[in-house]
């Protein structure tokens, strides 16, 4: 009966778990595979086909050691609630070696602010198209084949999809381009309330202008200060919550007037800035303090019982007595008594004895 | 190689799954020490049980607390969460360590006294709390929330003590575990 009840609790406990494989609150942003090594969703192979439309564009050209922007443009997806969308930019469709730094692509910012190959977006059952833009740069001459993966769930479904290849070529840089310098790498993230000097450095650049904006807002226009040869720099305004700036350069020179992508900068809460020995020490101490809280409580109870022995060995003495009543009484001279048997002797025999006495 | 954050996953399924089945068995171990359930056989069961994944988890333990601080963004405890992820696990580290550290002393003789078994079934139920609160941390740290945002538990604030004060705290608790160690030793070497 009390197997049934319990494989019974069991079934019913199970009946109320979801089915379904999807994380509905996400891995967060990361540089992830394909399937995330599973993680993304559950079981990879539990994965249903996702009805939504991806496409991947490229904004301008390719240029070796160059920043471009890559547009994914999402649509069709049926949600059966608000849900997170999960996109990959990927280079390959095997799964593994497919993040853009492995066909020699860097990914210099993300939607969110970061600089992931895997971003998660709110979903929403009231959205039916979505467009975010990665900002990478080629750092070896070759043609690379791009796909935009996208992971989402709906009606305790995972989805899965992947787009077509979107192949570039990388070309290389033109004379007296104007240009950001191969090795310039802008600044992703800040503190709130800090006032935020940018540096830029460039190639072949006479005259560099600043367009920034906040996402979804008109954009405002600034010039950037030349600091040394090809060095320049302009300030943000601070941020006092945690917003993403976008900013791009005009750049004029010799060659054609060129503007880059649009990069984003995001203000987030600073870093818990805690001395980590400080921490250790304290973690230390929280461990000794609960290990010796229950250990000086056990000694204490045990040590309350020390007397408890002395009463168990007062007790023993009963069954002692019991046993000597129990035990067999010795046989009188000439043996058992004419009719008697052994166990009548055990039980009777002392009575015997006592009235031949 | 793996990276630290996947090998950070896999020691905290670990130690998550091994303090839940050891929390489960001190949870009918701690019912059976108030007579609400008797069965032997599910008393032998579950200490045996309880303690071993305990065991297990806490061996586990060193491996997931120094993967996490090297699999976090800027490898090493830069986020309150963070902090009190540390605290909750070392905490739940003592308790752990306290229990193990009992049962292996008195043995079997623990249940036949009733406040040390109930102590010893609070511990390791504690020791499970506070070990899931700090996966549970860890699921609001990457995810953004977790199985116990109903509790709306004040991840974000810290309680730090100066460096004096904890280095008082362990040399105070050093000489106080010693001192518990040395009375067990003798509450054991009488009761066999």
């Amino acid at each position: 009966m009390n197997r049934i009840s319990i494989v019974l609790s069991l079934v019913i406990l199970l009946a109320f778990t979801s089915f379904g494989g999807a994380n509905p609150g996400g891995v967060g942003d990361g540089d992830f595979d394909m399937q995330c090594g599973g993680a993304c969703h559950g079981d990879a192979s539990q994965n249903q086909t996702s009805p939504a439309l991806l496409e991947l564009s490229l904004d301008g050209d390719a240029y070796l050691g160059l920043p471009v922007s890559i547009t994914a443009s999402v649509s069709g997806i049926q949600f059966s609630s608000s849900d997170a969308i999960g996109l990959f930019l990927l280079t390959d469709v095997t799964g593994h070696s497919d993040l853009p730094e492995d066909s020699g692509w860097k990914v210099i910012s993300d939607v969110n602010g970061g600089d992931n190959n895997y971003v998660e977006i709110e979903g929403s059952s009231f959205n039916e198209a979505y467009t975010i833009s990665w900002t990478v740069k080629p750092t070896v001459l070759e043609s690379t084949t791009f796909y935009l993966s996208i992971h989402h769930g709906g009606q305790n479904t995972p989805y899965f999809a992947i787009s077509s290849g979107l192949n570039i070529d990388v070309l290389p840089v033109p004379d007296n381009l104007p240009r950001l310098s191969s090795e310039y790498s802008p600044i992703i993230s800040r503190d709130l309330g800090q006032q935020t000097t940018i540096p830029v450095s460039t190639s072949d650049v006479d005259e560099l202008a600043i367009e920034w904006r906040l996402i979804d807002r008109p954009s405002s226009s600034i010039n950037a200060t030349l600091i040394d040869n090809n060095s320049w720099e302009f300030e943000l305004p601070p941020a006092l919550q945690p917003s993403i700036i976008e900013w791009r350069a005009v750049m004029n020179g010799d060659g054609p007037t060129q503007i880059t992508p649009w990069f984003r900068i995001a203000a987030q809460e600073p870093a818990l800035e805690v001395n980590q020995l400080q921490v250790y020490l304290q973690s230390f101490a929280f461990c000794i303090i609960f290990l010796t809280l229950v250990l000086t409580l056990q000694s204490r109870y045990l040590n309350d019982q020390e007397d408890l022995p002395k009463e168990i060995d007062q007790t023993n003495l009963l069954p002692k007595q019991e046993d000597s009543l129990d035990s067999t009484p010795p046989l009188p001279e000439g043996g058992l008594p004419n009719g008697w048997t052994m166990e009548q002797w055990k039980w009777y025999g002392r009575e015997y004895l006592e009235d031949l006495k | 190689m793996i990276s630290s954050a996947t090998f950070h996953v896999i020691t905290t399924e670990l130690v998550v799954g091994s303090f839940a089945m050891a929390g489960i068995c001190f949870l009918v171990l701690a019912i059976q020490s108030f007579g609400l359930f008797e069965s032997e056989k599910a008393s032998l069961v579950t200490d045996y049980a309880g303690h071993f994944a305990l065991g297990f988890g806490l061996v586990a333990t060193p491996f997931a607390i120094f993967s996490g601080i090297s699999s976090s963004p800027t490898s090493d405890l830069s986020s309150p969460l963070l902090v009190n992820k540390m605290f909750l696990s070392m905490i739940a580290t003592g308790l752990a360590l306290a229990v193990l550290f009992t049962r292996y002393k008195i043995g079997n003789k623990l249940w036949n006294s009733k406040p040390s078994s109930r102590i010893q079934t609070a511990a390791g139920l504690a020791a499970s709390g506070f070990m899931l609160m700090t996966a549970s941390a860890g699921g609001k740290f990457s995810r953004g929330e977790s199985v116990l945002d109903f509790l709306n538990l004040p991840y974000d604030t810290i309680f730090l003590m100066p460096t004096w004060a904890s280095v008082i705290v362990l040399l105070g608790g050093v000489v106080s575990v010693i001192i518990a160690v040395m009375n067990l030793q003798k509450s054991s070497a009488v009761e066999h």
